[in-house]
């Protein structure tokens, strides 16, 4: 049988590392990236197939088989690319090679150089539109990944101070709004919040329809909605401890928002509440806001991450 | 296709199996008298630099699937309210106006305390051997027992304390008896938790109380001692090392440390773990999870699921309702279905988790239909498609986004496995660039004969049967020539 008694299987390896040069790229920048397959265990790595992936794919750039590697091979392959002037945020070259130990057993291995490329703010495109209520932000988009740097004093029904990025007239009257929430940093405030926002016009809450689904930095998911439509939140929901990244989705049926989180990456979903908004009127705004909180961290704001927005009919 | 599962040799079948429950000792006999032990490797060292040396034993990683039991005085009281961790009780009730607190007050009296409940707790319906069979049925391969839970009483006859199964309660040694059951069948991988902290003990710096006059009161069993780690804590974990040898040690409790936060010190057992495994004839592979606070074999993801593929090996413990340990108050409805644990399963696995899926027997040592029900149900998913499963690995992607059914892959040795969680139909496309040749062949795991696909549009798309062997997650397999 082999693989049941004893240790025979058991190794740490094999180890496989990969560096790049320049060792520190920047945006635009071409890369050589060098994977290196060290077999060390002390048994042959069958049929391996090494896959090569560039930053942010999920296809491999190379796929290398490389048969089988007996106890103490070492291979070295090599890949070029440029980093995408639209790319930033952890950037990683990866390495993911696929071998039998046995006939009853499979193992990989996998590495990455990881390095980071400052997010700037370098505006958004169409169909996107920006808005703000607090003075301070700014905004980038970098692929699918959506980028908002704010203040605010508050965010909630008194206080209603951030920063967005908008999908005019998206969230039809059945929709599903949905957003990955990467990372929020620059500010240690718990209660800093970012997240989805829909309303008749986001620019103007006082319009109807408002409600926002946030994800704190530390205090879990906020899910607020204007049930009389006057543009001030005054329904809350939520609490909890907070997970980065996250997804939220809300759900809107008419007046019937349903907001959820998925902290496993959409297999399941926890729904937060259900609450009816009486104003809300034809296709909304949809989109992704985020505020500092700042009344109690005076001046500081966060740069907010969000990834994978949609807003489809359902 | 049934999967052949992988039944193994103990360390005592491979002595003739005359030694299924080893007295206190037999390990170093073992290892100093008659054992090979494997050549090359020096024995570990109790420091972390030396204990990182240790590889993830294969079988752990081929496993993917364990059972986690949760069982102890608190089975008995069974929960306060629908929703709460009844292995937990005994914290929240020590909390004035806390649901456990009044629930206790009104269901038992001020004067009742917790350990009074003690000699309800009589497993007089315990059956090892049928719990091992559900285990197998269930597809796991391997387990973990709750060998001491936070309350301190531990299932087994310890000799730094009296509070045990076999001095008070069922008067069993219920450790004992399961890994005696589980060698037995061989099939099913014999493990234990042990918490290293306790909510309540004397030497640890929280004597036990009456939580209504705050009274202290004595601990039942308990034998003082001067230093909670040296003189108790670590002589329990030699004591189930060397009793029960098991395949893995699950820690747990390591923040309810003793006043002063001594570190637990714990590189010297884990040492002694991993040398009496590999200095005996017949060397074994044993692993270690990550709350010892030092070194470890493989990170714990409690009810959540790592999101990404790690390549450190992981695992996912969660429980079937909300619960732990047994709670009577717990709705069918809470229940989590057998569709998500399923589903859950091929997710973890396909990351490279394995999933340690909790049940709660009951006080009397049986275990609720209800939990039974969906451990069978994971049990008849993976005999038709566990070759997807066991003995696999992830690929360069986990899973597909944006597919109207999600989509999880694995390999294995000479096929590559595309999960499909739910029941799709007419023709399953997937992107071109899985592993497929011209001549390679797919099938549909639980059916036989090869399925129609072409490739078009850079995509693979592949014609569905009418009939599908499951409505929660099918299995398409490659043949892939490397």
């Amino acid at each position: 049988m082999g693989i049941s008694n004893g240790t025979q299987f058991d190794a740490l390896g094999p180890t496989l590392t990969v560096t790049t040069q320049p060792a520190e790229p920047a945006s635009g920048d071409k890369v050589t990236a060098t994977a290196v397959l060290t077999n060390d265990c002390p048994f042959p790595l069958l049929n391996a197939v090494l896959h090569l992936i560039n930053p942010r794919a999920t296809t491999a750039a190379k796929t290398i088989p490389l048969g089988d590697l007996r106890p103490g091979t070492k291979t070295t392959r090599r890949w070029e690319t440029a980093i995408p002037a639209d790319m930033a945020g952890d950037v990683s070259f990866t390495a993911h090679v696929v071998f039998d130990v046995n006939d009853h057993s499979s193992d990989c291995a996998r590495s990455a150089k990881t390095f980071t490329v400052p997010y700037e703010p370098n505006g958004v495109r169409d169909p996107y539109r920006t808005f703000a209520t607090t003075d301070d932000a700014k905004f980038g988009q970098y692929g699918s990944q959506l980028v908002i740097w704010a203040g605010g004093r508050d965010f909630s029904g008194g206080t209603d101070e951030k920063g967005g990025i908008l999908l005019p007239g998206s969230a039809a009257e059945s929709s599903v709004v949905q957003v990955e929430t990467v990372s929020l940093t620059g500010s240690d405030n718990p209660t800093a919040k970012y997240g989805i926002a829909v309303a008749n016009d986001l620019t103007a809450p006082e319009k109807g329809g408002y409600a926002v689904l946030t994800m704190s930095k530390s205090y879990g998911v906020e899910f607020m909605t204007d049930s009389d439509g006057n543009g001030h939140l005054d329904t809350w929901a939520g609490g909890g401890v907070s997970t980065h990244p996250a997804l939220l989705r809300l759900v809107r049926s008419g007046t019937t928002y349903t907001a959820y989180t998925s902290t496993n990456n959409g297999l399941s979903w926890n729904e937060i509440a259900s609450a009816t908004v009486p104003s809300a009127s034809g296709a909304l705004d949809a989109g992704v806001v985020a505020s500092a909180v700042n009344l109690n961290y005076p001046g500081t704001t966060v740069q907010a991450v969000f990834d994978h927005f949609t807003v489809e009919e359902s | 296709m049934a999967v052949n599962r992988r039944h193994f040799m103990t360390t005592a079948a491979a002595l003739g199996g005359a030694v299924l429950l080893a007295p206190p000792g037999t390990a170093q006999a073992l290892a100093a008298g008659t054992a090979s032990g494997l050549p090359g490797i020096p024995d570990y060292q109790p420091t972390k630099a030396s204990l990182d040396t240790h590889p993830v034993p294969r079988w752990y990683k081929d496993a993917k699937f364990g059972i986690f039991v949760h069982w102890g005085i608190y089975s008995v009281i069974g929960g306060a309210t629908p929703r709460s961790a009844s292995e937990w009780y005994l914290w929240y009730q020590s909390t004035k106006d806390t649901a456990e607190w009044k629930y206790h007050r009104d269901t038992y009296g001020e004067n009742v305390t917790y350990d009074d409940l003690i000699p309800q707790f009589k497993a007089e319906k315990y059956d090892p051997d049928a719990w091992v069979k559900l285990f197998e049925q269930a597809g796991a391969e391997y387990f973990a027992l709750t060998s001491k839970h936070h309350d301190g009483f531990a299932l087994y006859p310890s000799k730094v304390t009296d509070r045990h199964s076999v001095a008070y309660g069922p008067k069993r040694d219920l450790v004992g008896e399961l890994m005696t059951a589980a060698r037995k069948r061989g099939t099913v991988r014999p493990g234990l938790y042990y918490s290293l902290g306790e909510f309540f003990n004397p030497a640890i710096g929280r004597p036990m109380r009456n939580f209504y006059t705050d009274q202290e009161i004595p601990m039942t069993g308990y034998k003082p001692v001067q230093d909670y780690v040296g003189d108790y804590e670590l002589k329990q974990l030699y004591e189930i090392v060397d009793r029960y040898d098991p395949e893995l040690l699950w820690a747990d409790g390591q923040w309810f440390r003793p006043t002063g936060n001594p570190p637990w010190r714990s590189e010297e057992p884990m040492a002694h773990y991993y040398n009496q495994a590999k200095n005996r004839r017949n060397p074994k592979g044993v692993v270690i999870n990550d709350r010892f606070d030092t070194h470890f074999d493989f990170a714990t993801y409690e009810q959540r699921t790592n999101p990404t593929m790690d390549p450190q090996k992981w695992e996912c413990c969660m429980t079937i309702g909300y619960s732990w340990g047994y709670n009577k108050h717990e709705p069918d409805e809470d229940y989590k279905t057998s569709e998500f644990l399923i589903q859950l399963l091929a997710d973890v696995v396909s990351k490279n988790g394995n999933l340690l899926l909790n049940i709660g027997p009951k006080p009397d040592g049986t275990i609720p239909e209800i939990m039974q029900e969906r451990l069978k149900d994971i049990g008849a998913w993976l005999k038709v498609n566990g070759a997807a499963i066991y003995g696999s690995t992830p690929w360069v992607r986990a899973e597909e986004e944006g597919t109207p059914l999600g989509i999880r892959y694995t390999v294995s040795p000479g096929k590559f496995n595309i999960i499909v969680l739910g029941k799709p139909s007419g023709t399953l496309s997937v992107p071109g660039d899985i592993p497929i040749s011209a001549t390679s062949r797919i099938r549909l795991l639980g059916t036989s004969g090869s399925l129609r696909w072409t490739r078009r549009d850079g995509k693979i798309n592949i014609t569905v049967p009418s009939s599908l062997p499951s409505d929660i997650a099918n299995v398409f397999t490659v043949d892939w020539a490397r």
